[in-house]
């Protein structure tokens, strides 16, 4: 008698522990390897463009840096600097390079989140409480410098809403020395070259870069795959084409090119590259007035502007569009989780649960992106 | 290429489908014909010269109709208007717009394509099959603003419920009073 | 308390069964990891290594509710999602607690204007013990909602009959 197999549909509910927030996957499974999976989201749709309709163009800013809520700062950046080039709006040199420094290191934090969570997925629990407490100091100057530890409402079309605290500069060039640079070197040896996490990770959840591409994959995950493009570089906006930098791309050192392990790489070598344009932001910074440029009513002229940034998920991109008055009659936020999760149906195809869990924490989302 | 070549090579192909380019100083947007939609989009992928083979996004858009400004009579030293003033023209149509935000990485230039549709019933073909990225996009198109894709595979609504009433980012939206939760009528709008 | 006090060596301890039941289940509070959105992140940081929520005895966060107590309604909830709230709620065995945690589980934050799809506030499914306000609270602030919700533990009646 032939044996009778059926596909099973296993719910990997909204409430789960790995799912980093509230995504419902819908896995269909024959026997333990994967035959689909069907993502559903919308579970944190907080009506982000509704609300930037009724707005003022300062007023958009809370609601904004609530998207991608590990990484404010950049979300931030984008939206200022689409409403400055809609509205031919120039910043001083001290104003342009403390957004870099402030949106690198909101990255480096966001980084640091990435270890944690993705250590936590693949079972190390210990990379977790290590990479917080760096975390924490870098919300320290957060805080230091807008008031809030996670969602800062601190860049303003024009300018920054405060100016660095005395001795501020000082202090994060002394962390980045002193504690995490030796950090990072002890994350090394604790997860990165660890043989456990490389069987977990390489060669898992190969993505090709015709896929990238054709699923509209950014950031870390396109540099994963073998495609040197960086939008601060390519399309470069604010400070960055005076700075200097690398882009590591994936050269599948452990395994193949764009697997799980490449994308861990990507970011950590990530890290290292924005201590550097922090360094070189923070040298030579000019006296200013952060705040002179900042106009009492902002009405810009009617128009529509699409304007890409790199966010430390992909690309983030803010189409505006304006209609003279004090609202914006559209704002609409491109997440780079939105797009890079389309592809997990076409990348977990015949693999096992648990690598299912590895390949979602490789995609780094936020679901407060992807809802919007 | 730049966007003025683009443009003529597009008209070349396609006469009466390409309309005006729109914002030529900040983000050109080339207004193209919904009939002809799918094999503009096509071209733009395939031909060697534009090659956008990177959907970044499409955004849905509604776009309440213009109103004309009225124009204040013309008044004398003597406070007595001296013109009538012009009779109030009626609005224009009221239309929903999708605009398809493309990207060449062989050539780094970009193209943005912008489709104007009228509000009830909007249609126009899918690219989800042209790139693979606009699946999601669409779906939110569809969800948000009410934009219909014709041939698109799995045309659902993607970040609402299955059984919401209306399209949220239409500028006349009046969210609805109750939702079923667990059984329970619960109250959407704030207050009580 | 009572007749018993001061009686013996000071390694024999008198209280009543209530504040013994209470000060067991307010000491080993076991939390449903239900991180929605931005607060989660400032819930997991209180449980992290700087703000320790384990000192506190509520740092076991158990992943399915049928083995938890406490649900930290951590972040916005939305319509679609409202309805599995109110499931796992279901699912928690008695005696079960609930901080709402966040200006947006608590009335529906900065997104209660236009918002057409947040829910103005977990407690139109829910019941509610502690609010915590702020967006996100602070972790202290976490900490304080957590020691509150340790005193209205310690408040309840278990074996006494209500007067």
């Amino acid at each position: 008698m032939p044996l009778r197999t059926e596909e099973m549909v296993l719910n990997m509910g909204p409430q789960h522990p790995s799912t980093h927030g509230v995504l419902r996957l819908e896995v269909v499974t024959d026997g333990e390897l994967i035959v689909e999976v069907h993502p559903h989201i919308g579970y944190l749709h907080r009506c982000f463009e509704k609300h930037a309709e009724n707005m003022t163009y300062q007023q958009v800013i809370p609601y904004v840096d609530r998207m991608d809520y590990l990484a404010s700062m950049n979300d931030e950046f984008g939206y200022v600097v689409a409403v400055e080039r809609l509205m031919g709006l120039k910043v001083n040199e001290r104003v342009e390079r403390l957004r870099v420094v402030f949106a690198e290191l909101n990255r480096i934090a966001s980084h640091l989140m990435f270890f944690a969570s993705y250590g936590l997925d693949v079972g190390a629990q210990t990379p977790f409480l290590w990479s917080f407490r760096d975390r924490e100091e870098i919300l320290k100057v957060f805080e230091e410098v807008s008031g809030a530890r996670l969602l800062y409402n601190y860049y303003r079309v024009g300018g920054l809403a405060f100016d660095l605290t005395p001795g501020m500069r000082e202090r994060i060039l002394d962390f980045l020395q002193r504690q995490l640079e030796p950090h990072m070197r002890e994350l090394d040896d604790l997860l990165t070259y660890n043989k456990i996490f490389i069987q977990r990770t390489a060669n898992v959840g190969t993505i090709s870069a015709e896929d990238a591409i054709a699923y509209g994959i950014t950031g870390p995950m396109l540099r994963a795959s073998g495609l040197d493009w960086d939008t601060r570089r390519d399309e470069p906006y604010s400070f960055y084409p005076k700075l200097r930098f690398n882009i590591p791309v994936g050269r599948g050192e452990m395994g193949t090119v764009g697997d799980c392990w490449d994308r861990y790489i990507i970011r950590r070598r990530e890290v290292d590259e924005s201590i550097s344009l922090i360094r070189q932001c923070l040298d030579g910074l000019p006296e200013g007035d952060v705040t002179e440029a900042i106009p009492r009513n902002v009405r810009p002229p009617e128009g529509e502007v699409y304007m890409r940034t790199e966010n430390p998920r992909g690309e983030l991109g803010y189409f505006v569009k304006s209609d003279g008055s004090t609202n914006p009659v559209r704002v609409k936020a491109r997440a780079p989780s939105f797009c890079n999760l389309s592809i997990v149906n076409h990348v977990a195809r015949n693999v096992l649960v648990a690598d299912l869990v590895a390949i979602l924490g490789s995609l780094d989302i936020v679901l407060g992106e992807v809802d919007r | 290429m730049d966007t003025g070549a683009i443009v003529a090579k597009l008209k070349e192909r396609f006469a009466e489908a390409i309309g005006e380019v729109l914002y030529p100083n900040l983000d050109p947007q080339i207004v193209v014909d919904a009939q002809n939609f799918r094999e503009v989009a096509e071209f733009v992928r395939n031909d060697p010269d534009i090659a956008c083979d990177w959907l970044m996004c499409i955004t849905g858009l509604d776009l309440p109709p213009q109103e004309k400004k009225k124009k204040p009579a013309k008044k004398t030293k003597d406070e007595q208007p001296v013109e009538e003033p012009p009779e109030e023209e009626p609005p224009g149509p009221y239309q929903v717009a999708a605009i398809y935000h493309l990207y060449s990485m062989k050539h780094r230039h970009r193209v943005t394509l912008r489709v104007v549709m009228e509000r009830e019933g909007p249609h126009v073909a899918s690219v989800a099959g042209i790139w693979p990225a606009a699946n999601w996009h669409e779906r939110e198109a569809y969800d948000l603003v009410g934009i219909v894709f014709d041939g698109h595979p799995d045309l659902r609504r993607i970040l609402l419920p299955d059984d919401w009433e209306g399209h949220p980012l239409r500028k006349d939206y009046v969210v609805q009073d109750t939702y079923e939760i667990e059984g329970e009528q619960v109250r959407v709008p704030r207050g009580w | 308390m009572g007749v018993l006090e001061h009686r013996f060596d000071d390694n024999v301890l008198t209280t009543t069964a209530d504040g013994f039941i209470n000060w067991a289940r307010k000491s080993s509070i076991w939390p449903m990891g239900f991180g929605l959105a931005c607060c989660a992140i400032e819930m997991m940081a209180t449980s992290a290594s700087r703000y320790d929520l384990d000192r506190f005895g509520a740092s076991v966060f158990r992943a399915s509710p049928r083995q938890s107590d406490l649900m930290i309604v951590s972040g916005t909830v939305t319509i679609k999602m409202a309805s599995r709230v109110k499931r796992l709620y279901d699912q928690m065995p008695e005696p079960k607690y609930v901080i709402a945690m966040g200006s947006c589980a608590t009335s529906g934050g900065p997104y209660w204007h236009h918002g057409y799809h947040v829910l103005k506030g977990v407690d139109r499914v829910v019941p509610v013990d502690i609010y915590v306000p702020g967006c996100p609270p602070r972790p202290e602030a976490l900490i304080e909602g957590v020691l509150q919700l340790q005193k209205k533990i310690m408040r309840q009646r278990v074996l006494r009959k209500t007067a």
